[in-house]
């Protein structure tokens, strides 16, 4: 990943990254959706969340969320740690 | 859609969003019918869905649109959450 860009890639690339950025956010929240809904519905009696799968729903995204963020710390910490080991 | 976006700085290409909002539903369409053909089949005996699983796919439909709406609330609450944690980090820094 060392090769040098000139200045018109570089800007193409933050454009990419800023678009990719939204792209995944909105997957995120889908995957979020899928993965609570298969973890929580049980159910089919009604066509309504009942009093466990809504918390259930709610907490499971939350989570999952959050969780998600924690990683990508990790991550970032990991990627940094490895760039000023290449250094020394 | 516009909520999901709050403030940009340099807006980007609407197009982009267009094809982008389309994507997402898109998306939403094959998780969704993954998911209630996975919890509402019962037998493969025959080629048509039977009564049950008729309704099962119904409500498993209804109740995924539920989720969708109810998981959308959270994520804009974690993101204003964040969003008001970077600003008070920034505060802090000046």
């Amino acid at each position: 990943m060392n090769q040098a860009l000139s200045q018109s890639q570089q800007q193409e690339l933050m454009r990419d990254m800023e678009n990719n950025q939204l792209k995944e956010s909105l997957s995120l929240y889908n995957r979020v959706v899928d993965q609570c809904v298969r973890e929580c519905v049980t159910s089919f009696k009604s066509k309504k969340l009942d009093s466990y799968e809504m918390p259930c729903v709610e907490n499971c995204s939350a989570k999952l969320f959050s969780a998600t963020a924690r990683v990508g710390q990790r991550f970032a910490e990991i990627q940094a740690q490895k760039a000023t080991q290449q250094q020394n | 859609m516009s909520s999901w976006f709050g403030q940009q700085s340099s807006g980007p290409d609407p197009l982009f969003l267009a094809k982008t909002e389309i994507e997402m539903y898109n998306d939403l369409f094959v998780k969704m019918s993954s998911t209630c053909f996975l919890k509402c089949r019962s037998n493969f005996k025959e080629p048509d869905l039977n009564i049950g699983e008729q309704s099962c796919i119904d409500r498993c439909s209804s109740k995924y649109m539920e989720a969708q709406e109810k998981v959308g609330e959270v994520m804009k609450r974690v993101n204003e959450q964040a969003e008001a944690q970077q600003k008070a980090m920034q505060d802090m820094q000046r």
